[in-house]
């Protein structure tokens, strides 16, 4: 199933990998955003059907933050995707009901599997 | 803090503080034996004085009986003269011996004072004079002589003899008086010295405790102080390993991400080959890391086994081939950190390998991986149910970057690479030590 997708992560060869690999998958990228708030217009303008949202983004924003506020206000999910994701993170998120947490490195397998679940 | 490693200055502060206390406490030992020596001799002398006192008491009462005596000898006489009766015969004799007895008690209890022996000796014989004197008295009144007994009292010899007696044991009363006196002074102002001493060691083992508990309370702080900083120094440390441990894994996904961009975009399916090989090799040495740091966990064990069993199943699964099973049997093995790297890059060589030349695409096939023990050091074995290997197959020989670098890579392990020879499919074997030397 075809999803339009939002990837949300500060490392500009990692995001384009990132794409690369939702393509593949058969997905499409419908936006693209560097810090929480480009993702947030972005986000509402394009209405995207799930963010892929890495923690820590550009100008110091928290992708925590950016997700619960996608979620709260436009019912979008996210697919976190961050080197460490701490116990407290997950019982914070737990509310906005994430597709998933993937630790870095990320395969296209282990990305294909976090989007099945949704 | 003149120091700049936390742990070492709280360290000396609590060694400091605890010295500080042992030699706090030597000198409350210290002070409490001396002071109840010092204690104990005043009292020792208190009581000496006090008994010089009861001893001086003792020679008056001596005094005053001796005179007593005689005046009731003296009475007695009198009344046997006027009556005749018996009766005061006893106890005119009952009197001398008081009197006697009690001369010998002052004799006994004088006998250091030279000048108090001085007066008894003229006392004594003012005394026998007088006994003497009774003595006559009563034998004439036996006799039936009245007369004849007050003239011998007439005399006057025995009356004399009494005056001298009294002179005398005056004296003896007034220098024992004078005695008593000072006696009396001296214990007394050795029990004020004594309560003085005693109050002053009361302020003094008051001033120890309060001082010791001080001490104790700064050796306490000392010790929280410590905990407190090695507290903060583990959250520190804690919150720096996340932190790097964070970045290690962006630069895996930053490097994972670029081989894979370039992958992409290759026109040539050799190279896409080469740089997926080269992607899954980055993961595996990724995967180590992983295993080895959990977010908020201290740096664990690497454990050979699990990272088998999970790398095989991700390589199988990445495969997305469902006609390719997988069979492990593994033990749990923990390594050596420095056994992770090499151990991990081995066994991905071997998988893939074996899922590459093992499994040709269109036919079932099972992979078998394995990790138990042989002599004391562990073996890792991965097989598959393939057409086998060439029959001059050469690992150290050939272009294969994978073989070539499980043969270093096995060097590095100080293990054995072994291949096995079967009827069906490639069977490889690594044994190693538990340990690297």
């Amino acid at each position: 199933m075809t999803m339009r997708i939002m990837v949300v992560e500060d490392d500009a060869l990692i995001a384009l990998d990132m794409v690369g690999l939702l393509e593949e998958l058969g997905h499409e990228v419908v936006a693209e955003a560097a810090d929480a708030n480009t993702a947030w217009s972005r986000a509402e303008t394009s209405r995207p059907d799930l963010a892929l949202v890495d923690i820590r983004l550009a100008r110091n924003t928290d992708g925590g933050k950016l997700a619960l506020r996608l979620y709260d206000q436009l019912g979008i999910r996210s697919l976190f995707i961050s080197g460490s994701i701490t116990e407290d993170f997950r019982r914070d998120m737990a509310r906005v009901k994430p597709v998933g947490f993937l630790g870095k490195p990320v395969t296209r397998r282990t990305l294909g599997e976090a989007l099945k679940a949704t | 803090m003149a120091s700049t490693d936390p742990t070492e200055t709280s360290g000396s502060d609590r060694q400091a503080a605890r010295e500080r206390t042992y030699r706090m406490l030597a000198g409350i030992m210290a002070a409490l034996f001396l002071g109840f020596g010092a204690l104990g001799g005043l009292f020792l002398w208190y009581d000496s004085a006090t008994s010089w006192v009861s001893h001086t008491h003792k020679v008056r009462t001596g005094v005053a009986d001796t005179l007593e005596a005689l005046t009731e000898a003296e009475s007695a006489q009198w009344a046997y003269v006027l009556t005749a009766d018996r009766r005061f015969i006893a106890t005119i004799a009952d009197a001398k011996t008081r009197a006697v007895r009690s001369l010998e008690a002052l004799d006994r209890l004088t006998a250091d004072n030279r000048a108090q022996q001085g007066r008894l000796a003229p006392l004594r014989q003012q005394m026998g004079i007088r006994l003497e004197v009774i003595d006559q008295v009563v034998a004439a009144r036996r006799a039936g002589a009245p007369v004849a007994a007050i003239r011998i009292i007439r005399q006057g010899r025995g009356i004399a003899a009494m005056e001298a007696i009294r002179v005398q044991l005056a004296q003896i009363d007034a220098t024992e008086r004078q005695l008593e006196t000072e006696r009396i002074d001296r214990a007394r102002t050795i029990r004020v010295g004594v309560i003085g001493a005693l109050a002053l060691f009361a302020v003094l083992l008051a001033a120890v405790v309060v001082r010791t508990l001080r001490e104790i309370d700064l050796d306490r702080e000392a010790e929280a102080d410590a905990a407190e900083r090695l507290r903060d120094l583990l959250a520190d440390r804690t919150l720096l390993i996340d932190e790097v441990n964070h970045r290690v894994k962006n630069s895996l996904q930053q490097i994972a991400s670029v081989v894979r961009l370039q992958s992409r975009a290759s026109p040539h399916a050799d190279t896409r080959e080469a740089l997926e090989k080269t992607l899954d090799r980055i993961m595996a040495v990724g995967r180590v890391h992983e295993q080895l740091y959990r977010s908020g966990e201290m740096l664990g064990d690497f454990d050979a086994g699990l990272y088998a069993e999970t790398l095989s199943r991700e390589l199988v699964a990445s495969l997305g081939r469902e006609e390719v099973t997988l069979e492990t049997q593994v033990i749990s093995a923990k390594l050596d950190v420095r056994q992770a790297t090499p151990l991990a890059l081995i066994l991905n060589e071997l998988i893939t390998n074996a899922l590459k030349y093992g499994c040709p695409p269109g036919r079932p096939c099972k992979i078998r991986v394995t990790l138990g023990t042989e002599e004391g050091a562990y073996r890792l074995s991965v097989s598959d149910d393939g057409q086998g290997l060439p029959p001059n197959f050469d690992p150290r020989r050939g272009k294969s970057l994978g073989m070539r670098a499980i043969d270093a890579l096995t060097r590095q392990l100080q293990g054995r690479f072994i291949i096995e020879t079967a009827e069906v499919g490639a069977h490889f074997a690594l044994v190693f030590p538990r340990s690297l030397a």
